[in-house]
């Protein structure tokens, strides 16, 4: 691939996520002050029956641990091996019931706060149903959101998780809060939970902003698509013309592909997210195709935008313009990929989560 | 005929809806009805009276939950009718304890006396919920206006379904008082939703034909007259919840997953994890 000559084709817009100061997550207030753990920390039992050693303890450990890692105050943990469980035992608690369980009922997973007379957090325990289709994996494939059929636990337990932390459901923007297993990211096999710029500024609200926290961006294809009752549903990021018109997609594919053709300029939808401590922060992004879902720094650099990115809500954007390289080979399958901080400039808890892609398929 | 359609279409608003939702703190099983069809009882009405009680403990498995008890006066029925005629008490889960806690369940509505709502009812004395979907079968009534539980819009869309729009700037923080305490929901709106192409918004009346029309066109006055009373719940009715019985996770077949944890956050999953200090 002769860089030199893509590169002068490229034309990659410099934008600036414009969310100063806002924000859409749902907090709690009890006789008018923050309904919160007074000690900000949030230390779940986890029940010897449904999480003992194996990979659904895998799984809640890596929720509890992504969640200790927000940028507030309130600091999450977990104790394995709980023998017994209870609401309202002054313990919070975590264990599966059988459907139409005492506790759960026909939900799929819940959370029950209790609030004592001082109005802050004194026990929440979440419960989930062991009917429902959840799977531990990370495996995107065999999940939901990617054409599986399996539920991300991880996603469910990350939503509930935030309740655990006093937040409650929020329905107009991209968060945990909403509709959990379309809030998550992938790149590659690979599909992981997380909690989001929104909640993590949620948190930052009621418990205060953790001094030494770590920076956490991302950016991830999926978007909010509106709201259904309390919650937000997300839908994927697109890609578009030009003229901002969404471009044809292959029918029948588990994630959506687009038709470009070669020298085609395209707008390239992603939602970046600020979930860190700092804000706001401006970071180069760094565009690629690659011939397959797993973007990395390896695969054909096309471009580079800047980014600036408050922390309040996540910035879905299509302003940035990419050309198809016209050296790609008609009839075959890539994928287009965003990278945040490509270059590596901000030290953060994860990288992990900091590329993600989109299917085109070349006429 | 524009208008009747969208009414005639409502209905699979609802229920489209409620069928995609199969939501965290939610009733799953949506999947084989829509929100109408599910209903034992739709009806409006406005709250006259809210009471708490914790349930019974008989024996020793079982636990003193706290409960809310919240009853309607019905001025509608669009499906069925309640046991106690143009009165209802519905029980939900959650509510203030002998002891001076309160507790929520994410997911189960919220309710203070005076409140104008369109309710479908459905288990009541059974579920957390007795509201279809949770609190998705709940729209309150304002003035003209209809919204949803959470106070967003109700619109229409060109296709049939159905979209929550903005929140109703007057209620961004929604006030509860429960028990001695008084709760708020505070939603910070950063208003960025638009209407989609073709959409309307859905006032109080066209909800209502809606409703109508939806009702005679799935069950004929026959079914309908046959259908059983919703039960009122008598507060003093004595009932119990068993102590929690957890249960292991489902069993799932082994994937050869990448991993199951974040790939470069720390994991320990033995003992307890003391994680980073703040």
């Amino acid at each position: 691939m002769d860089l030199c000559k893509l590169n002068k084709l490229l034309v990659v817009m410099v934008f600036s996520a414009m969310s100063q100061q806002t924000f859409a997550y749902t907090t709690i207030k009890c006789n008018g002050n923050a309904a919160k753990w007074a000690g900000n920390n949030y230390t779940v039992r986890a029940s010897s029956v449904g999480f003992p050693v194996g990979s659904w303890r895998d799984a809640l450990s890596s929720v509890i641990t992504h969640w200790n890692g927000n940028p507030s105050n309130l600091s999450y943990g977990v104790v394995w091996d709980e023998p017994g469980v209870a609401a309202n035992n002054n313990e919070n608690e975590t264990w599966w019931e059988a459907n139409n369980g005492s506790n759960i009922g026909t939900y799929p997973a819940v959370t029950y706060t209790w609030f004592n007379s001082s109005c802050n957090i004194k026990e929440a325990d979440v419960i989930f149903n062991n009917s429902v289709a959840y799977h531990y994996t990370t495996s995107k494939t065999s999940l939901w959101p990617y054409g599986g059929a399996s539920r991300p636990f991880q996603t469910t337990a990350m939503h509930e998780f935030g309740h655990a932390g006093g937040l409650a459901h929020t329905a107009n923007t991209y968060n945990i809060m909403g509709q959990d297993w379309t809030h998550i990211h992938a790149n590659g096999s690979t599909a992981t939970a997380y909690s989001g710029e929104d909640a993590n500024s949620g948190l930052v609200a009621v418990y205060g902003l953790w001094a030494g926290g770590p920076e956490d961006l991302g950016v991830v294809h999926w978007r909010y698509t509106g709201s259904s009752g309390e919650y937000s549903p997300h839908g994927r990021t697109r890609l578009f013309n030009t003229s901002n018109v969404e471009l044809p997609k292959v029918a029948g594919t588990a994630e959506p592909v687009y038709r470009v053709s070669k020298g085609q300029t395209v707008k390239l939808e992603m939602t970046y997210e600020n979930m860190g401590r700092t804000s706001p922060l401006t970071v180069p992004v760094g565009y690629y195709v690659s011939t397959n879902d797993l973007i990395t720094t390896s695969d054909t650099f096309l471009g580079e935008a800047s980014v600036t990115l408050y922390r309040g809500f996540p910035d879905t954007t299509s302003n940035t313009f990419l050309v198809i390289p016209t050296s790609l080979v008609s009839g075959q399958t890539y994928w287009l990929g965003a990278i945040i901080d490509y270059k590596g400039g901000i030290a953060e808890r994860s990288d992990a989560n900091n590329a993600t892609y989109l299917g085109i398929l070349i006429n | 005929m524009k208008i009747k359609f969208i009414l005639t279409t409502v209905l699979s608003i609802v229920l489209v809806s409620a069928m995609m939702d199969i939501r965290a703190s939610h009733p799953d099983d949506l999947g084989t009805s829509d929100l109408v069809l599910k209903a034992d009882l739709i009806l409006e009405g406005k709250v006259v009276d809210v009471e708490y009680r914790s349930s019974d403990v008989e024996s020793s498995d079982q636990v003193a939950m706290p409960h809310t008890f919240v009853t309607y006066e019905i001025e509608t029925n669009y499906k069925g009718r309640s046991s106690e005629g143009r009165f209802i008490t519905l029980r939900f889960r959650g509510g203030p304890d002998d002891q001076g806690n309160t507790l929520i369940i994410s997911g189960v509505p919220l309710f203070n006396i005076g409140d104008h709502d369109i309710v479908f009812v459905s288990g009541n004395g059974q579920e957390l919920s007795p509201v279809v979907g949770g609190n998705h079968g709940r729209f309150r009534v304002d003035n003209n206006e209809i919204f949803s539980d959470s106070w967003q819009e109700i619109w229409l869309l060109s296709n049939g379904q159905i979209d929550h729009g903005k929140l109703n700037p007057d209620k961004a923080v929604v006030t509860h008082r429960i028990g001695a305490n008084e709760f708020s929901f505070e939603t910070k709106d950063k208003s960025s939703w638009k209407p989609q192409l073709g959409s309307q918004r859905a006032m109080a009346a066209q909800f209502r034909k809606y409703l109508a029309e939806s009702v005679r066109q799935q069950f004929t006055p026959q079914v309908l007259s046959s259908l059983a009373a919703a039960r009122s719940i008598n507060i003093s009715e004595r009932f119990t919840v068993g102590a929690a019985q957890p249960v292991a996770g489902p069993a799932v077949l082994q994937v050869n997953a990448p991993q199951t944890a974040n790939s470069d956050e720390s994991v320990s999953s033995s003992g307890s994890e003391a994680l980073q200090t703040k």
